[in-house]
């Protein structure tokens, strides 16, 4: 009991003091989130870009574990207490927009939406490029030529990333068999962990995650397989695994964004921001990725950064075998539902 | 057949935390106590496993800890419902609450850390037997762990004076309190007994399947297990076959896809629990014939001493 | 007289137990009473914010005290929300324009009354008929409404102008609650009220309300009676799950204008406590959700003004219901207390 009191009082403190810490003039910034600190995934990086701009100087406090159903209320709080307020959720989306027209001198941006108002903006980074580049690596280290994915809920973000990955796994195998399986549910570490198991035992020899825990990196692992983490780096779960991951910066989101309002220069729009800027990149390399495979990694790397190239815009043939040729809009990419060729398994019909 | 062996496999591993929950919710149903709290007394086990194994390195602490921590947690349960007569149902909901916080409290500075998983131990013999060999008989210690505490539950409940008396509290208190046997006492037994398998329930996640620590490391297991109690009909030995089945579910439902069969995951996942539905409406009609119960009689009533109800 | 000592008692117990907990976990307790009580009752939005609360959860709390007026459980309140919901997008999303002005928000909620009501028929039809336990098949409901709900939201009414998210699209201004004034106050409130009005009124000066409590007190009397229990059970549930319906009902039409998950936080679990701190009394339940209502907008405001970890907030929780759940005790010495007191 002692422990838990000095445990809860030492947090505690340490949240006092961090939050005690803001310079006047700054604005302060409340982050409303989906899931818990603690999920090492979605929620775990964005509050690595809150800490980023607490060590700018910036007050800022957050809300974990927000229900969309009671999002309103909370974001309404933050918006009373704050200057700038990001709210982290798909679902979030709509309360976003309605509290902000009550707080007309506040400013809100929301993440993976498409809606905007006068103080409202969206923003998004383009992590399709980062899972693009890291299947690369991928496709190189699978000796059997299948990479498995395990897939979240089949919604079109994540979708997007699979078609990705199936692409930049062909630019290095272009016979590479992609298998996804999907979970159906956003968080189930030990369904995650069966799913690596099944696609293990089906031939994969390089899993992907879509999933925010580390269960796959760990079965992988256990099977003596490769493994690319999702969202944040999580190679500390099983470094003999673990390529590489695909993972999120919005430190530098966070803090460009919060220094536009601050200077008076900020407009609402849609940031959709790209591998360029540093908003999603790859951790460092298994030590067993050959060189060569990161040369020709970063040379496509190169490509992209220079604006040469993205994934989707030199066609690709869906997985029903039509051919795309146009490069797509960000409207399309944000919508997507099919597969791409490459795919073995049957894209989620619902 | 390769493949159909893995999916029973998994069906076993998906299983095994299931077992253990649902024996919990037996034997403390079968004196009479419902615990709606399962998924608070599994994340408390399986925290307080996970920081013992790192702590310690030694599985059987990481064990017992673990059921000593729900067992304790489920105390209050008993307090509450037994000792202050409030409603077990709304007990077990602040349970739920209660244990997701004080996991999820301890839990915080423990994320990256990982603990060396349960490996496999082919049991001599038995694991050279077709199909029955892998699937039963090729796990971790915990999962041969979960048969004996089917049997033990079994004798337990139907061997022993214990048992018999534990059945009785659940079926008929007033009876029991006139015979002098404590119906506090032997409740509370069931309660704390029940919530420390529960917490080994819990244990199997960080030990075997995911080992590491995340919050919610469970994924709403403990649900699962509340309605798993009442399809195993209050009885162990159905308790197995129904984690098995309901493990099986969870495992047909990513192995389907790998058959390219397009069903529903969604149907899927309401298809055990309608069956739990019409399985237990059959087995009333057939037993209403017999005149049989099927459930705990005195299930989820305040008992009042000396009142008659 | 006594109950609302009870009730007080609690409340005190509750404040004694924050203190405590605020102690603990270094929050000036003074301080924390004093912020938490002037964001939530001195401004505008405390206000609101306890009232949109509490309406969800007056439904939820009534539906399971009707139930349990005749000694029934239904802890299925949670799917007949859902239920609830997904009667009323149905009629949103395909009668949209096709109805005259006003009848459109009409038939959404007889819709989501009658979903709800089906499915909380299911329970009550299998108690009567075989007499299978309704906690049980309830409880099970719960599960089979929520896939329900996602193989909708994951498929038919996906909205391909959200993104094929799984939302359905926003319902035109006809399918939407009107709000009071500029608040986030909306009618489902007002619906909650007269509902807890007819449910008490009926329960109390109908002939079918004396048949539900006298089941409910003595099952032998009310069948030498003449009550037609199993009737009386089908139809106690159905109008339990239709309540619970129009929470689902409320919520949608009044706050989201569209069906997404999570949509319900576990208000049909939350309505079980509800009812139990009115002891089941319809009138009663109105000042539980209230109750409850400070206890969820108060851990919010924790949060944000002293950064509290969620976990510490499901802690907080935990020990607070369990404190006011322990409390029942005193109710079976209200008497004693009472005629001391006087």
């Amino acid at each position: 009991m002692r422990k838990l009191i000095s445990i809860m009082i030492s947090v505690t403190l340490t949240l006092l003091l961090v939050g005690g810490t803001a310079w006047a003039g700054k604005p302060s910034v409340g982050f409303v989130y989906v899931g818990p600190v603690g999920d090492g995934g979605w929620t775990h990086a964005h509050d690595l870009g809150r800490k980023a701009l607490e060590a700018a100087g910036h007050e800022t406090s957050y809300v974990e574990s927000v229900p969309e159903g009671d999002s309103e209320r909370v974001i309404r709080k933050m918006a009373r207490k704050h200057d700038i307020v990001f709210t982290t959720s798909f679902g979030y989306m709509d309360p976003t927009l309605k509290v902000a027209k009550q707080y007309p001198d506040k400013t809100f941006l929301h993440c993976s939406g498409f809606k905007q108002g006068k103080n409202m903006g969206n923003y998004f980074g383009r992590m399709y490029q980062a899972k693009y580049l890291a299947a690369m690596i991928g496709a190189g280290m699978s000796k059997k030529g299948r990479i498995g994915i395990v897939g979240s809920q089949p919604i079109p973000e994540i979708i997007r990333h699979i078609n990705a990955i199936t692409l930049g796994a062909q630019q290095v195998n272009p016979n590479i068999e992609v298998e996804v399986l999907w979970i159906n549910s956003w968080f189930d570490p030990a369904k995650e962990s069966d799913a690596a198991q099944a696609l293990i035992d089906n031939g994969a020899d390089v899993i992907v995650t879509m999933a925010d825990s580390a269960a796959t990196v760990q079965t992988s692992k256990k099977n003596g397989v490769y493994a690319i983490g999702n969202d944040t780096d999580m190679a500390i779960y099983g470094k003999e695994a673990h390529l590489t991951a695909a993972v999120w910066n919005w430190d530098v989101y966070y803090l460009a964004a919060v220094k536009a309002v601050e200077n008076g220069t900020w407009k609402p729009g849609s940031d959709w921001w790209g591998l360029d800027s540093g908003i999603v990149g790859l951790t460092s390399f298994h030590p067993d990725v050959p060189q060569a495979l990161i040369v020709q990694m970063n040379r496509e790397k190169g490509r992209i950064l220079s604006g040469a190239t993205d994934v989707f815009d030199h066609g690709f043939t869906k997985q029903d075998g039509t051919r795309v040729t146009k490069a797509l809009s960000d409207g399309e990419m944000l919508g997507m539902s099919y597969y791409v060729k490459g795919i073995i398994s049957k894209a989620p019909s619902s | 057949m390769e493949f159909f062996i893995q999916i029973l496999i998994a069906a076993v591993v998906m299983g095994t935390p299931l077992l253990f929950a649902t024996l919990g919710g037996v034997i403390s149903e079968r004196a009479g106590v419902i615990n709606l709290g399962m998924e608070g007394l599994m994340l408390v086990g399986a925290l307080v496993a996970f920081v013992v194994m790192l702590n310690t390195e030694n599985y059987f602490y990481a064990v017992a800890a673990a059921a000593l921590a729900s067992g304790l947690v489920s105390i209050i349960h008993g307090v509450v419902c037994l000792m202050l007569r409030a409603s077990q149902i709304a007990s077990g909901l602040a349970l739920t609450f209660f244990g997701t916080g004080l996991s999820g409290l301890f839990g915080d500075k423990l994320m990256g850390e990982t603990v060396e998983p349960l490996s496999r131990i082919p049991i001599p013999g038995l694991h050279a037997i077709p199909v029955l060999g892998p699937v039963l008989f090729n796990h971790d210690v915990l999962v041969y762990f979960s048969y004996v505490c089917v049997g033990l539950s079994w004798w337990l409940l139907y061997k022993t004076r214990l048992g018999l008396n534990i059945r009785s509290m659940g079926e008929a208190p007033e009876v029991c309190d006139s015979l002098g046997l404590s119906v506090m006492a032997y409740r509370f037994f069931a309660v704390i007994a029940g919530g420390m398998l529960i917490g080994i329930g819990g244990a199997y996640f960080p030990l075997a399947l995911t080992p590491f620590w995340v919050d919610g490391i469970t994924g709403g297991r403990g649900w699962i297990a509340v309605a798993l109690v009442i399809f195993a009909f209050w009885d162990p030995v159905k308790a197995l076959g129904g984690a098995y089945l309901f493990g099986l579910a969870l495992a047909l439902e990513l192995r389907l896809q790998i058959l390219g069969i397009d069903i529903s995951p969604y149907f899927l996942k309401m298809l055990p629990f309608v069956l739990t539905i019409l399985v237990l409406t059959l087995v009333t009609i057939r037993n209403n014939r017999r005149g049989i119960q099927v459930m705990p009689a005195a299930l989820g009533k305040v008992f009042f001493r000396g009142e008659k109800h | 007289m006594g109950r609302a000592l009870v009730l007080s008692g609690a409340f005190l117990l509750v404040l004694i137990i924050s203190w405590l907990f605020f102690l603990a976990v270094g929050i000036e307790p003074l301080a924390a009473y004093k912020i938490v009580g002037e964001e939530i009752f001195l401004t505008k939005y405390g206000w609101q914010d306890l009232l949109v609360k509490m309406t969800p959860l007056m439904f939820t709390g009534l539906a399971v005290a009707l139930a349990a007026q005749m000694r029934q459980w239904n802890i299925g309140a949670e799917g007949q929300f859902h239920m609830g919901t997904f009667a009323m997008t149905w009629v949103a999303l395909h009668f949209d324009g096709k109805l005259p002005d006003g009848m459109l928000i009409v038939l959404m909620l007889i819709m989501a009354i009658i979903g709800g009501g089906l499915w909380g028929s299911i329970p009550g039809y299998l108690k009567a008929r075989f007499g299978v336990n309704e906690i049980i098949t309830s409880l099970l409901l719960n599960y089979v409404a929520a896939a329900w709900i996602d193989h909708l939201l994951f498929g038919a009414w996906r909205d391909p102008g959200s993104n094929n998210f799984p939302i359905t699209r926003e319902f035109s201004t006809a399918a939407q609650l009107p709000n009071f004034g500029n608040t986030s106050i909306h009618a489902g409130l007002i619906i909650a009220f007269i509902f807890v009005l007819i449910v008490a009124w009926i329960l109390w000066k109908t002939q079918l309300g004396f048949k539900i409590r006298l089941t409910g007190d003595n099952p032998d009397a009310a069948r030498y009676a003449g009550v037609n229990i199993r009737t009386l059970t089908i139809l106690v549930f159905a109008a339990s799950g239709a309540i619970a319906g129009l929470a689902g009902f409320s919520e949608v039409a009044g706050i989201h204008y569209r069906l997404q998950q999570n949509i319900s936080i576990g208000y049909g679990y939350t309505g079980i406590i509800v009812a139990w701190l009115a002891r089941n009394h319809p009138l009663g339940v109105i000042f539980s959700a209230f109750f409850m209502s400070i206890i969820f907008v108060s851990a919010e405001v924790l949060q944000i003004e002293y950064g509290l970890p969620i976990s510490m907030v499901y802690l907080y929780q935990g020990i607070i219901l369990f404190t006011v759940l322990g409390t029942e005790i005193f109710t079976e010495y209200r008497l004693r207390i009472t005629r001391f007191l006087l």
